[in-house]
């Protein structure tokens, strides 16, 4: 029963990414490319934010910070040292990394609201931060220079948006795969405990803070690559656009909107909620500001009231859906098996 | 010295006006054990709702606050009723968080939709302009009132839960629902009635707090995110826990503005929030 569930996944998983390869070459319009750089980038971010969110149960509005400190890590490396975004997007990760343990560590006893708050307090702190210190640009940001040759060193495509799309993918597709293997091996198994029975688990030997650092650290990595490939994307970043409260609230909107403490759901969110959100830009932006953000507001509510699990309940094997709502009654679920 | 009583006077007078937001948070807390992420922007609509009846209808923002309170009352039952009701039900405790978060999402939208992204502000509130001398120390009118106004608001709300038969019932569903639900009360009246209630609470300080300072769409991020530090950090669900925290944020405010710089007053407020919540992670100052 297994097997054939499985390899059918692998079909499953084929056939989408032979789509998506082959989705730039027959949508060239710059902005059907944009759009799928856009649903990319949000899974990756709210499969990293789900990491925490969802599978330990720590509601972290944090994921900006990291994203934001990815992004001017990777943005001044290149400019004041010439150094590839290659080596500028991992540096932004560990970077990020390495705020989320120094978070981390006097906030490891918080839970629930508690932390939540916490987590939206260090957005707060890290945007005045970087608004007031000249040495990155200040609150008037940074303006990446336009270098036309050598394309993939300096990670800048002006011609198409194909490169982008092909690296925000790849990006995409390594946190799948990363947060598939973390949530299928025994810090997965960790987290959830916490997040089921955190006293329990505590008592029976588990070293919950541990496994609150690997998750935060393994999420902000992710997010602060993400972070640093944004920033060559737009080629300007700015403290209130890569490290707002928006940025988090859409992350996690999108996360539980698809499905938390699942594989896919965060995907299928990004993949539903993005182009809604960029769509509803383009056509109702014209009718005066707020309309789009409004809908989406909307959409959330509706969504919590109809199916507050998330979308990708209405999608779960009917077996699975029955084992569930007789097991569990809070978001947990078919991780690991996708 | 004078200095610094008057940064005192100044923190203590907003810092009462911040408890007075973030009471409302705590009931709801307390009751639901829900956040209501969207506080500050249904603290946002109050604003706009004093704002407009001065400037369109030449309304005295202190004159508007019975109207404000039964505007807002309206909007908290109807918010209960259509959405945190039936969330409620489905006992998903990320969706209880999130629902809110759209709620906050679309008054926010809203308000810049039909209201302008601009920030707003009444010029000069008669009566209230200018400054007063308390043997020294001098102090805006209008912040004073503002205080003031605050001040009784909170002291008729903690009169109300704790000595009114009304009261009694919200304490009741706190602190036990099933046995609340066994003595015969019934806890969706009591919910309706404490959500209606903490929004309520937000018309006073709406119409308080334009006299002082300006609105615009994006005002309620910050103000919520007061309000739920100042709730975390008395204790989700104590009285007087979030009024003492509202205080201390005020003071911490205008302190580290003084000190510090105006730019990282609002960073010395979460600072000494994870100090505190380091010292006493589960509970906050006084919570239970």
């Amino acid at each position: 029963m297994l097997e054939i569930s499985r390899k059918k996944h692998f079909l499953w998983i084929g056939i989408a990414l032979t789509t998506l390869i082959i989705y730039p070459f027959i949508f060239r319009g710059s902005f059907a490319q944009h759009l799928m750089i856009m649903v990319f980038m949000y899974a990756a971010l709210s499969l990293a934010w789900d990491l925490i969110g969802g599978h330990a149960n720590l509601f972290s509005f944090g994921q900006a910070a990291f994203f934001g400190v990815g992004a001017y890590t990777s943005t001044m490396l290149y400019m004041r040292l010439g150094l590839t975004p290659w080596i500028g997007m991992f540096a932004g990760g560990i970077m990020a990394v390495v705020l989320g343990l120094i978070v981390g560590f006097p906030t490891s006893k918080l839970r629930g609201h508690y932390f939540a708050i916490a987590s939206l307090a260090l957005i707060f702190v890290m945007e005045t931060f970087f608004t007031n210190w000249s040495f990155i640009g200040g609150a008037q940001g940074l303006s990446l220079p336009v270098v036309n040759e050598n394309p993939w060193f300096h990670l800048q495509f002006h011609k198409s948006k194909i490169g982008y799309y092909f690296l925000m993918m790849g990006v995409m597709t390594l946190t799948i795969v990363i947060t598939w293997l973390v949530t299928r091996s025994w810090i997965g198994f960790y987290l959830r405990a916490f997040r089921e029975a955190p006293d329990v688990s505590e008592s029976l030997g588990a070293n919950n803070m541990l496994y609150r650092l690997i998750a935060i650290a393994i999420s902000a990595f992710f997010t602060g690559m993400v972070g640093s490939l944004y920033a060559q994307y737009v080629l300007y970043i700015d403290p209130p656009s890569v490290m707002g409260i928006d940025l988090s609230i859409r992350v996690v909107l999108i996360a539980v909107f698809g499905g938390s403490g699942t594989l896919w759901g965060p995907v299928l969110g990004a993949v539903i909620l993005v182009p809604f959100m960029e769509l509803s830009r383009v056509w109702l932006g014209g009718f005066g500001q707020g309309l789009d953000h409004m809908l989406v507001g909307l959409l959330v509510v509706i969504l919590c009231l109809l199916q507050p699990d998330g979308i990708i309940k209405l999608f779960a094997h009917p077996v699975e859906r029955f084992m569930l709502g007789k097991t569990t009654k809070k978001g947990a679920v078919v991780d690991g098996s996708p | 010295m004078d200095l610094f009583f008057e940064a005192l006077l100044n923190g203590a007078s907003l810092g009462m006006a911040y408890a007075l937001v973030a009471i409302g948070l705590t009931i709801i807390w307390g009751v639901m054990e829900v956040v209501n992420f969207a506080h500050g922007d249904y603290l946002m609509v109050a604003m706009y709702i004093g704002f407009f009846s001065f400037s369109l209808f030449g309304i005295h923002p202190l004159f508007s606050i019975p109207l404000n309170i039964l505007i807002m009352a309206g909007l908290g039952a109807l918010t209960y009723l259509r959405i945190i009701k039936r969330v409620l039900k489905s006992n998903v405790l990320l969706s209880q968080i999130v629902v809110t978060f759209g709620v906050s999402v679309f008054l926010q939208n809203f308000a810049m939709f039909i209201w302008s992204p601009n920030f707003q502000a009444i010029a000069e509130v008669p009566w209230v302009s200018g400054s007063i001398n308390l043997g020294g120390i001098y102090i805006s009118k209008a912040l004073f009132v503002l205080a003031l106004v605050s001040a009784i608001t909170c002291l008729i709300l903690v009169y109300f839960i704790n000595r009114t038969t009304t009261g009694k019932t919200i304490l009741a569903t706190a602190m036990d629902r099933e046995m609340a639900q066994l003595v015969g009360i019934n806890t969706k009246t009591v919910e309706l009635i404490t959500f209606s209630l903490g929004i309520a609470a937000l018309g006073v300080a709406g119409s308080g707090l334009i006299m002082v300072t300006y609105v615009s769409p994006r005002v309620g991020f910050l103000y919520g995110l007061i309000a739920f530090t100042a709730v975390a950090l008395g204790g989700f669900g104590s009285l007087a826990g979030t009024i003492i925290a509202g205080l201390m944020i005020g003071i911490t405010e205008v302190f580290s503005g003084l000190y510090i710089g105006p730019e990282y007053k609002y960073v010395a407020i979460f600072v000494v929030y994870l100090i505190i919540l380091i010292w006493r992670p589960k509970k906050g100052l006084l919570g239970w």
